[in-house]
């Protein structure tokens, strides 16, 4: 009887582990092949039989991506444009969701849902009418042309996480302040802001993702190759007839790698402050 | 219950000469929200009542001929079709794959820190590198999936998943599941460990089963978590344009041209600005009565609680 209730209890354990090595196949497999594709030779990849283990590793799909193609351009260009995006979503953000935490005022509610609204809007109905004033504008081919549309979709979604986040802090201190007279923006930035610093790096992180990947309004506002980011300038490497897939696939590790080590630093604050988000 | 005691002593310690500056601190974000968000959609439903071609072109008020002119034809219809499918296969592959991993890892890795910050990993990878990495595992001439497959005389000729009229669309699906799902883990997984083990272990007393328990206990208790986020998930699949995009540009044919797809081929490949924002305007209304369905069916978490006969979790619904 005793027996039998552990083998059962072992067969049990063994279908999760494996179950859980079927899905780390599945999640990892893709990465780790195009891990492996961006270290291999070109010529071995198109030969119908390449190597599926890590063997005869070359940098040469790198030395090609930086030195053969306008790679290090894009990456210049999305980061222009993701710092800039970030740095105005975060300010705006803390802003608004100090404001909103910390006073009352008529329709409150309503902006409240206006903002997680944001998040959800379909960016396609925005686009035409988007792409008729920047035209106007002559803002066509202009990083701020993408930054302006990025802050709009970044920094609501940023207040709204902030908001909730902020109801965590306790109003002891700031009403000390207050007593003693310090001026509003001084609590803010003095006694509140370092308080935040965990929920402002995850909106920050979430800025920063969006807007490194962006790519429908990237692709339709910029045309210059010298001005284009990183996914609408790594598009153009399929649009080729004879793909260059070792080079191909550098470029999208090379375009990964910046916010995966971004990411493993930060990613738990990340987590916990999105997952606590949501299920409030 | 502490953030409503706060709030209270907040309206006392932040009176009325504070409206002002607490509005003023707003301000910039609204009107930011109104320019680029609030702007446009008017914007777009002026031009759907137009003929405009190319951004330079005077547009002429045409009145509604453009929304009969997209309602005669199957263009519009077609896509409808791909998008209802695309977001209610997404949906469903997604919560049944993040329900079984979440239950999965629950046990093993219930506080590991490690698969939470792996299972989100494939969502921070930009999209253009799992566009480039699906079109290469995919291809069909030097692809690796073909490859192993044939490497286990499983298929003679590598199958063209996504150049195929009846593949393409699932394969998408999947591809976009991949990268969703352990989003809906980490989700599920969070809100699994807010059920109180005592609950389990009184069940496991009583002599339940463990799919018992999944539907007597896990189940109640995640419904409304998984609500919000089947919401939220819905629309934004609704809304994904750069992986099909990338990956088949609606093809082949128009067997992946969702309605994003529709609307921006419409007005940026055919040039013709008028009626791309009618089926702008025509996603819009679409996508508005997917979210209403899910706002007004509150009544479906009492249609899950009827249909699991469940009346002790009622406070947690």
């Amino acid at each position: 009887m005793d027996q039998k209730s552990n083998f059962k209890r072992l067969f049990g354990i063994l279908v999760i582990v494996i179950l859980i090595m079927v899905l780390s196949v599945i999640v990892l497999g893709p990465i780790y092949w195009i891990l492996l594709s961006s270290f291999k030779h070109a010529r071995e990849l198109v030969s119908g039989h390449p190597g599926l283990g890590p063997t005869n590793l070359t940098l040469e799909n790198f030395i090609y991506l930086f030195q053969r193609t306008l790679f290090a351009t894009y990456l210049k260009n999305s980061t222009f444009v993701t710092l800039m995006t970030t740095l105005i979503s975060v300010l705006l953000a803390l802003h608004g969701a100090y404001s909103l935490r910390r006073f009352n005022f008529r329709g409150k509610t309503l902006i409240e849902r206006l903002l997680l609204l944001t998040y959800m809007f379909p960016p396609i109905v925005l686009i035409i009418p988007l792409f008729k004033v920047l035209h106007t504008f002559s803002l066509i081919n202009n990083p701020w042309s993408l930054i302006i549309v990025y802050v709009a979709f970044c920094a609501p979604f940023s207040a709204w996480l902030l908001e909730s986040f902020f109801h965590s802090i306790p109003l002891e201190v700031e009403e000390a302040a207050l007593m003693d007279g310090a001026g509003r923006l001084r609590i803010l930035y003095e006694i509140f802001l370092p308080l935040t610093s965990p929920g402002l790096l995850s909106v920050a992180l979430f800025s920063i993702i969006f807007s490194w990947s962006e790519y429908m309004f990237a692709v339709t506002f910029l045309m210059n190759e010298d001005k284009m980011t990183l996914p609408v300038g790594l598009s153009h490497f399929l649009s080729i007839y004879d793909i260059n897939w070792g080079s191909v696939s550098a470029g999208a590790i090379a375009t990964a790698l910046p916010i995966a080590i971004l990411f493993g630093f930060l990613g738990r604050i990340f987590i916990k402050n999105v997952t606590q988000g949501t299920i409030k | 219950m502490t953030d409503i005691k706060l709030n209270k002593r907040n309206q006392k310690a932040f009176r009325f000469p504070d409206e002002l500056f607490g509005a003023a601190l707003l301000l910039p974000l609204l009107v930011w929200i109104l320019a680029i968000m609030g702007y446009p959609l008017i914007a777009t439903v002026w031009l759907s009542l137009t003929n405009q071609t190319v951004p330079a072109s005077p547009a002429v008020f045409i009145g509604i001929e453009n929304y009969k002119r997209i309602l005669s034809e199957p263009d519009f219809l077609n896509a409808l079709k791909n998008s209802i499918n695309w977001t209610i296969g997404n949906t469903i592959v997604q919560v049944l794959l993040g329900y079984t991993v979440a239950l999965l890892l629950n046990y093993p890795l219930r506080r590991s820190r490690f698969a939470q910050t792996m299972s989100i990993m494939p969502w921070v990878i930009p999209t253009i590198t799992m566009a480039l990495t699906w079109r290469w595992m995919l291809d069909a001439t030097n692809g690796v999936l073909g490859y192993i497959l044939r490497s286990l005389h499983l298929v003679q000729q590598a199958p063209n998943l996504l150049g195929s009229l009846g593949t393409s669309m699932p394969t998408l699906i999947v591809l976009n599941s991949w990268r969703w799902f352990p989003f809906l883990v980490v989700i599920i997984l969070a809100a699994l460990q807010n059920i109180p083990q005592e609950e389990y272990d009184a069940a496991t007393l009583d002599g339940a089963s463990f799919i018992r328990q999944f539907f007597d206990i896990s189940f109640p208790y995640l419904t409304p978590t998984l609500l919000v986020i089947g919401l939220l998930g819905t629309l934004l699949a609704f809304n994904v344009f750069d992986l099909i995009y990338l990956i088949t540009r609606g093809g082949p044919v128009t067997s992946t041209t969702t309605l994003p797809i529709l609307v921006y081929k419409t007005a940026f490949e055919a040039n013709r600005m008028g009626i791309a924002s009618a089926y702008a305007v025509l996603t819009f209304i679409v996508m508005a009565l997917f979210a209403a369905i899910y706002i007004y069916g509150g009544g479906i978490t009492r249609w899950f609680k009827y249909l699991f006969g469940r009346e002790a979790s009622q406070e947690h619904l």
